[in-house]
């Protein structure tokens, strides 16, 4: 963070001659323009196709939306079969953050505050585990949900992203919490205090942001998990994102529906990175993310 | 102080070991049990249901017998070295023009951060779109008075693959650049100040000091874009589903398509054991290179 703080931008205009940075700086912003409106423009057509009509989609290239209606968003939400997704997709991510959270807070803590035998390798081999493609898990996890009947339930998903996302929450959490000194955990303890309430009601309000931050990872690789939320589910607990792929591969392409259901996903996303984004450079900057 | 601190001690002693008991028992619980069933599962005969008799590697030879399986291997190939080269480039030159113009930061942030928060679903969705012929680029340079300029890359079979790379650029080079980014605010501006008095150009000062110190940088965003590469999935899906014909295929959706759809789960367990391995070829050596940096550290 302090070396966010202090950075002065570099060498540029230092020493150099003014002219040749003025034209270097017009020539950086164009491309970072470039960029920008590259990593723009398909969000924001996704946008333009969500309020037009199927016919008009599909014939109109015109850059605004061409008679903008709001009837492909009337339909989600107001056929079950495509608001019960939401809903689905919504509690399995909500439970997964909880208890990713739960499980990573305690085992962050053992590793920034105590040493231990093997600590280091135990926390590297954590976070290799977290690197085991997916499909590895689909059978276990789906033979294991099948026999004991989670199979299409909300839990399964949830616990079976806690999976890939406990080692990560750990892995973050503990670079927020190193940065406490531990000279407040030992005062604190003196004090009188009982660690799990000094946990809870110090500790837990002074790595707010590193929570803050956790818990959007968590809630992230969550909402946008395809593989195992479409295998471990089939209609009583279909996500959103599993109804989407299954509307495109039948009845031809509705793009103006896809588009509507694409971007009421996008906006749990958005408002969630509005609350962090102060924080995710800090995460950044810890080499944590 | 001195009265309490043995029992402080004794806390330190068995905390660790109780608060990482349940994290610990899930992981060993949940990878190495299921790696091990899917492993197992990988040398029995197992079609439509589990059956854990021994075959040794037959699954294995089937694998490689299926032509398929050597399109999505050659697919993963091409989609993954494309997809890393591109991305690393765009993303680092981005990180250091962001670094020059530290006033676009804050827009930017947001910027690069939204990517992040699509499902490939979504972002698979909009480039299907753009990059299908009778839609998108190719039917707005046609009506734009350019009537022979042709961009169907997504309907031939030999390009498809390079539509995917270019979707899975668009998602992913923000979160790149974040990270060299971060790597780059780590590094001493005395370190330029003292090159710059030496005459050195900026350019040449990037190439041959900064990038060589961006190293861990590297590394990570190495690491975690081999990961998205290998599990890429979702893309494919929402993009070609595979196809034309199976010219898109890569090893997840080989994978999920012959254990849930052609029901040879034993071909697909093998399948799924050969992205083990490949992940595991890659992060190992990463890993150990990390425990010997940290054990010099300290």
């Amino acid at each position: 963070m302090t070396a966010i703080q202090t950075f002065v931008p570099a060498a540029a205009e230092l020493t150099r001659p003014k002219r040749t940075a003025t034209r270097a700086r017009i020539f950086s912003a164009t491309l970072l323009g470039l960029f920008l409106l590259f990593q723009a423009l398909p969000i924001y057509w996704i946008v333009r196709m969500s309020l037009m009509t199927p016919n008009n989609v599909l014939t109109r290239p015109d850059f605004l939306p061409v008679e903008p209606t709001l009837d492909n968003y009337r339909t989600i939400f107001t056929d079950p079969s495509w608001y019960m997704s939401y809903v689905h997709q919504i509690s399995y991510v909500a439970l997964n953050t909880v208890i990713s959270l739960a499980v990573a807070l305690p085992a962050a803590y053992a590793f920034s505050r105590y040493r231990f035998l093997g600590d280091k390798h135990v926390f590297f081999w954590l976070f290799s585990n977290r690197m085991a493609p997916p499909a590895v898990f689909l059978l276990p996890f789906f033979q294991l949900y099948s026999a004991v009947g989670l199979f299409d339930t909300p839990w399964a998903v949830a616990l079976a992203h806690t999976l890939f996302v406990v080692p990560l929450a750990v892995w973050i959490l503990e670079g927020f919490m190193s940065g406490i000194p531990r000279e407040i955990d030992e005062t604190a303890l003196v004090d009188g205090f009982s660690l799990p309430r000094f946990f809870v009601t110090v500790f837990m309000p002074m790595i707010a942001s590193g929570i803050g931050v956790t818990a959007f990872f968590c809630f992230m690789f969550s909402w946008i998990e395809l593989l195992l939320a479409r295998t471990l589910t089939s209609v009583d607990a279909r996500p959103i994102v599993v109804t989407m792929t299954r509307t495109a591969s039948t009845s031809g392409m509705d793009w103006g529906l896809l588009a509507a259901a694409g971007v009421l996903t996008i906006l749990p996303g958005i408002a969630v990175i509005w609350f962090v984004r102060n924080y995710i450079a800090k995460g950044f900057a810890l080499g944590r993310v | 102080m001195t009265r309490k601190k043995p029992i402080s001690d004794r806390v330190a002693d068995w905390l660790p070991r109780l608060v990482m008991a349940p994290s610990l028992l899930v992981i060993l619980v949940g990878v190495y049990l299921f790696i091990a069933w899917t492993g197992w599962i990988s040398v029995s005969s197992s079609r439509m249901v589990p059956s854990y008799d021994f075959v040794g590697l037959e699954q294995y030879y089937r694998l490689w017998a299926t032509p398929r399986w050597h399109i999505a291997v050659v697919n993963l190939f091409i989609f993954s070295s494309l997809f890393l080269l591109v991305t690393m480039g765009v993303g680092l030159v981005m990180a250091i023009l962001l670094d020059q113009n530290i006033r676009a930061e804050g827009a930017l942030r947001a910027v690069y951060l939204y990517p992040m928060a699509l499902s490939f679903i979504v972002t698979g969705t909009a480039w299907k779109w753009i990059l299908n012929p009778d839609l998108g680029v190719q039917k707005v340079v046609n009506s734009l008075g350019w009537e022979g300029f042709v961009f169907n890359w997504i309907t031939q079979p030999t390009f498809a693959i390079y539509t995917i790379v270019i979707a899975a650029v668009w998602q992913s080079s923000g979160f790149a650049m974040a990270i060299f980014l971060a790597g780059l605010r780590g590094i001493d501006n005395s370190v330029i100040k003292a090159a710059q008095i030496e005459g050195a150009t900026l350019p040449r000062i990037y190439a041959s000091i900064i990038v060589p110190m961006l190293r861990p940088a590297f590394l990570s965003v190495i690491v975690l874009l081999s990961y998205i590469a290998i599990k890429n999935f979702d893309l494919v899906l929402a993009m070609t589903n595979g196809g034309p014909g199976n010219a898109t295929e890569v090893p997840s959706t080989f994978m999920f398509q012959a254990t849930f759809r052609r029901n040879q789960m034993g071909v697909g367990a093998a399948s799924a054991m050969m992205m083990l391995m490949t992940v595991a070829a890659i992060i190992i050596p990463y890993l150990y290179s990390e425990l010997k940096e940290s054990r010099n550290g300290h």
